[in-house]
């Protein structure tokens, strides 16, 4: 397996080789990313096509011996932002209440236990979010950055992103808490 | 007994807080089941959200690959002629500019030819003064 050096290297000299093993190695990892930000298969593909694209114009300018992932996360969400903020009048899908109305209230709140929480629920709360409380709650909690590192890639004062951060997560665990009551 | 802010929980379960603050916070969970729930809570979302699904990726991605590869081609082509035109258009520039300098030039040079030559004369008649001066005084 190349090295994201060796890749760059190669494309750099202008070899289709060097952009096939980019392809290869980060194409699924931006498709993934763009979905989990967009939460649509169609436009994560032309999320990640876009992604590529800019890529094919910009490599000649990236800097070797830094890894390619941070590039093009940033590349990833910036392609992102630009496609959340162009479909911000487009019609949500269904709200997170009627999903909540359909559990019951007969949550115990002695419990601390709140293991059957359902995974493919917790992607559906995820849609539910809006769109960049949903980007900075992935940043955080898939990618792993810190505040500052989210508020620098999503271009936003750091007080808006923890804002994000904390109402997203507090919807989702009262979500959590909805669900598991039901179960 | 107040209960605690669900952001202090949060940071709490992030390991975020300060230390005087964790401490207090930890004392009121010991004795107070819903905010213990609560942190439970957001302990458990934590950990799933970092749990990423591996989803399966759609075939398109396939037929994507190979048609970015087809534009990488083309984009190489395209800086290839880019840079052939640029080094043809070098030499031709290059000339030109000679020729630009010659023509345009041409004019100051001859009017610094003139100039040269009046200022040797200048100088030669200043010199040539200068000359007699010095005769003069040394007859006297």
């Amino acid at each position: 397996m190349r090295t994201d050096d060796e890749i760059i290297r190669l494309c750099q000299k202008g070899r289709s080789e060097g952009f096939s093993l980019l392809l290869a190695a980060y194409q699924d990892r931006v498709y993934r990313r763009a979905y989990s930000f967009l939460r649509n298969r169609e436009d994560a593909l032309d999320a990640t096509q876009d992604v590529f694209l800019r890529v094919v114009q910009a490599i000649g300018h990236f800097r070797t011996g830094s890894p390619i992932w941070p590039w093009l996360r940033q590349v990833t969400t910036n392609t992102c932002l630009n496609r959340i903020r162009t479909a911000s009048a487009r019609p949500q899908t269904v709200p997170l209440d009627e999903a909540r109305d359909q559990a019951s209230a007969a949550y115990d709140p002695e419990s601390e236990a709140l293991a059957t929480w359902d995974r493919e629920w917790l992607e559906r709360a995820l849609d539910e979010l809006p769109p960049l409380q949903r980007m900075a709650v992935v940043l955080r909690h898939r990618e792993g950055l810190s505040y500052d590192e989210i508020a620098r890639t999503m271009n936003l004062p750091l007080g808006t992103v923890k804002t994000y951060l904390f109402r997203a997560r507090k919807t989702l665990r009262e979500a959590m808490e909805q669900e598991n009551g039901a179960g | 007994m107040h209960c605690v802010d669900d952001s202090l929980l949060q940071m709490l379960v992030e390991g975020t807080l300060d230390q005087p603050v964790e401490d207090l916070v930890r004392i009121h969970l010991r004795a107070c089941p819903e905010c213990r729930r609560k942190a439970a809570g957001y302990k458990q979302l934590m950990w799933d959200l970092s749990q990423e699904a591996k989803k399966e990726t759609p075939p398109e991605l396939d037929a994507m690959h190979d048609a970015l590869l087809t534009a990488w081609k083309d984009a190489r082509q395209a800086e290839r002629q880019r840079e052939t035109v640029r080094r043809s258009l070098v030499p031709a520039w290059a000339g030109y500019s000679l020729l630009w300098t010659r023509h345009a030039m041409a004019p100051v040079q001859s009017m610094g030819s003139v100039v040269s030559k009046l200022g040797g004369k200048l100088l030669e008649q200043l010199t040539a003064r200068r000359v007699s001066r010095r005769g003069g005084g040394g007859r006297r």
